[in-house]
């Protein structure tokens, strides 16, 4: 078969046959089209549970400790955190890109806030986190990084400060110099918590994330609103909201690992200021979280959010599930095809013997069966494509509205990947061509001599 | 140009078509085959013009041993050296006139099948031309007369100047009159271009015109006196 001869008389045929050949091809779009909106719709979600809700491209890793149950209370036997030669041998697991450790403020805090917007201000008691500013750069940037930079020796007021600073005021410790903010995170979980249950407790209004950003809160580390006893000694910290983000501790304060670490040595002992309490492992791939499980759970630690690969394997599942709709419908469409081209080769038996006469090969007419049949893949394919990226953004439009108030609310459910894209248009294809080969083949093989020979 | 020697052919052990015919055909001869209906006269066109491989016996035509011929060779040979003509003309409806004489060049490999495309339609209107419907060349058959029809079905036998015109009944569809011009154009070809021509034929006309008359019964070629001008032996 020559490929010229082949695409000139499937052009010829296109051009002829166009509306029995696209009745073929709906077949096949439908088909693409609900294979890849299912798809997308399973990527789509992948990302958001596992990019966002249980990210399974970063894995929390902590020590396991064994304990003792004594009448309702577990007691310790051993410690339960990370030290630095911990964390070195976590980096060294192939397939980790990166690990950042995390570290609880051991001692408790109490933070007020709000008196400019609420009337009088909400005072609560907080668990405070410390995160790698890196685990946050690519939701925040460099607002969530500790700069250090000269300030005014002495002040009055906050005004004396500057923009990113503020005066600690007489009464206390390091009164009339300025300090700097403390930058911190809190999760959309927090403030669905306001939104949705808290302020109706308090009768307090609705916060506009947006809106809230900028602003500050007093921190007190080493006061107790639950704790009678606490430390003597309180800090007084300011701290300046510069985002939110779902790495941050679900119900707390997030702060820069450094403050925290700073703190935990202030109020604890210096090896408090080297525990971490769980490390984040960036993986290379999503795919390579198998084997750096394996590899934690050798050093004798343990991956926290098992969740995440539950889902994963509930995802995986039910995109597999999905491409088998699509492949038993493709598998249809193919039918459909053949049926369509079996039928058109049928009818066509002079024109092919006529073509045979002239010189056209066995080749060049199953050839030219075989474009006409990809030709009408990659029509059904790009059909399909468009239909599902059009359904996906439909489907997006109308999300807005239903899951206005979810905390993780990604711009689409869908991820329409090139390679989708791509696979998309060669299923089409390669399922139209596979329908029209036993009609190519007839076509081929039909003695040309039976056909011509009467009127 | 061609030579058939002790060619038979069977399509089952009841039905033998052809049984053991020679043939000597020489280049610019135009030689007419007759015989009943039914009696083979496709069936040894068929042969002789490469489309049909089941027979026995030796089949030589324009210097090829055809059953030394595969698929690709014998399409190769089919497009340069036959044009076949028929007698339900086989254009194809939705081209044009000079589209469907233009058609063997898309089989055309080599030097012919890379020429472009204002090439082909130069010599399609050429071919046209030959057969008086140059005036015709943007026209569906469809609006065409059967004598027209064929006159097309000649001119895209004659594009690729193949040395051997194969006509099956060429008049079988058309009037007397349609008929002596298809005749007269026959000679004509084959005069102008030296063409050989093969015609299976129940038309007195194309007798007329033929140097040769050989009938075909019982699976045999005869030799038959050639009519004359006016209608008698």
């Amino acid at each position: 078969m020559s490929l010229r001869p082949s695409l000139r008389l499937a052009l010829l045929e296109l051009r002829r046959g166009w509306r029995r050949l696209a009745a073929a091809g709906i077949g096949i779009a439908l088909a693409v089209a609900s294979l890849v909106f299912l798809l997308a719709l399973g990527l789509g979600l992948r990302a958001t549970l596992l990019g966002e809700v249980l990210p399974l491209d970063r894995l929390e890793v902590a020590r396991e400790a064994t304990s003792l149950d004594l009448f309702g209370v577990r007691l310790p036997l051993g410690g339960d955190t990370l030290d630095s030669a911990a964390i070195e041998r976590l980096q060294q697991i192939p397939g980790v890109r990166r690990v950042f450790p995390k570290m609880k403020l051991t001692v408790p805090a109490v933070a007020s806030a709000g008196g400019w917007l609420l009337g009088s201000a909400l005072q609560t008691e907080l668990v405070v986190d410390g995160i790698d500013p890196g685990l946050v750069a690519d939701e925040v940037g460099a607002a969530f990084q500790v700069t250090a930079r000269a300030l005014p020796a002495a002040c009055a007021d906050d005004r004396d400060c500057g923009d990113d600073a503020w005066c600690v005021p007489a009464g206390g410790p390091g009164a009339g110099s300025c300090r700097p903010y403390v930058p911190a995170l809190v999760s959309h979980h927090l403030l669905e918590l306001y939104n949705g249950s808290l302020r109706r407790v308090y009768h307090l209004p609705q916060l506009n994330p947006d809106k809230l950003i900028g602003a500050t809160a007093e921190l007190t580390v080493g006061a107790s609103m639950v704790r009678g006893d606490a430390w003597g000694v309180a800090a007084q910290e300011r701290v300046r909201l510069v985002g939110f983000s779902d790495r941050a501790i679900a119900f707390g304060l997030t702060l820069p690992l450094e403050v925290v670490r700073d703190l935990n040595a202030r109020f604890s002992s210096s090896p408090a200021a080297d525990a971490f309490h769980s490390a984040v492992l960036q993986l290379e791939s999503p795919g390579s979280g198998a084997a750096v499980i394996a590899a934690v759970e050798e050093l004798g630690l343990a991956v926290t959010d098992r969740g995440a690969r539950r889902t994963a394997g509930l995802l995986a599942l039910l995109m597999a599930i999905a491409a088998l709709v699509g492949a038993a419908v493709l598998a249809v469409a193919a039918t459909a095809v053949a049926h369509a081209f079996f039928i058109g080769v049928s009818g066509r038996r002079r024109e092919i013997a006529v073509l045979r006469a002239i010189g056209a090969t066995r080749g060049d007419i199953r050839g030219s069966v075989v474009t006409e049949a990809a030709a009408v893949g990659l029509a059904a394919g790009v059909l399909g494509v468009a239909a599902a990226a059009a359904g996906a953004l439909l489907v997006d439009r109308l999300a807005v509205s239903w899951i206005a108030d979810l905390p993780y609310r990604p711009d689409s459910l869908f991820r329409i990947e090139p390679w989708l894209v791509a696979g998309g248009l060669a299923v089409a294809i390669v399922a139209a061509v596979l329908g029209a080969l036993p009609g190519a083949r007839r076509s081929a093989a039909r003695d040309p001599a039976d056909t011509l020979s009467g009127p | 140009m061609i030579h058939l020697r002790s060619v038979a052919r069977t399509f089952d052990p009841q039905r033998q078509v052809l049984r053991g015919v020679d043939l000597d055909v020489d280049a610019g001869e135009l030689v007419a085959i007759t015989g009943r209906s039914g009696a083979g006269k496709t069936t040894l066109l068929n042969v002789i013009g490469g489309l049909d491989s089941g027979y026995q016996g030796s089949v030589e035509v324009a210097g090829r041993r055809l059953s030394e011929l595969g698929d690709r060779q014998l399409s190769a040979f089919r497009n340069r050296s036959v044009g076949f003509v028929f007698q339900a003309y086989n254009l194809l409806e939705q081209l044009t006139v000079s589209e469907n004489v233009a058609l063997p060049s898309v089989f055309a490999g080599g030097s012919h099948g890379r020429e472009g495309r204002e090439e082909v339609r130069r010599r399609a209107l050429e071919s046209l031309a030959a057969v008086g419907l140059d005036g015709r060349a943007n026209d569906r058959p469809a609006v065409l007369s059967g004598g027209e029809r064929q006159r097309v079905a000649i001119a895209r036998a004659l594009l690729q100047r193949t040395p051997l015109l194969l006509c099956d009944e060429p008049t079988g569809n058309l009037d007397e009159a349609t008929g002596a011009q298809i005749a007269e154009l026959l000679r004509e070809v084959r005069e102008r271009r030296g063409v050989t021509v093969v015609v299976a034929t129940h038309d007195a006309a194309i007798r007329r015109l033929a140097g040769r008359v050989l009938e075909l019964r019982d699976g045999a070629l005869a030799e038959r006196e050639p009519e004359l001008p006016g209608g008698g032996r």
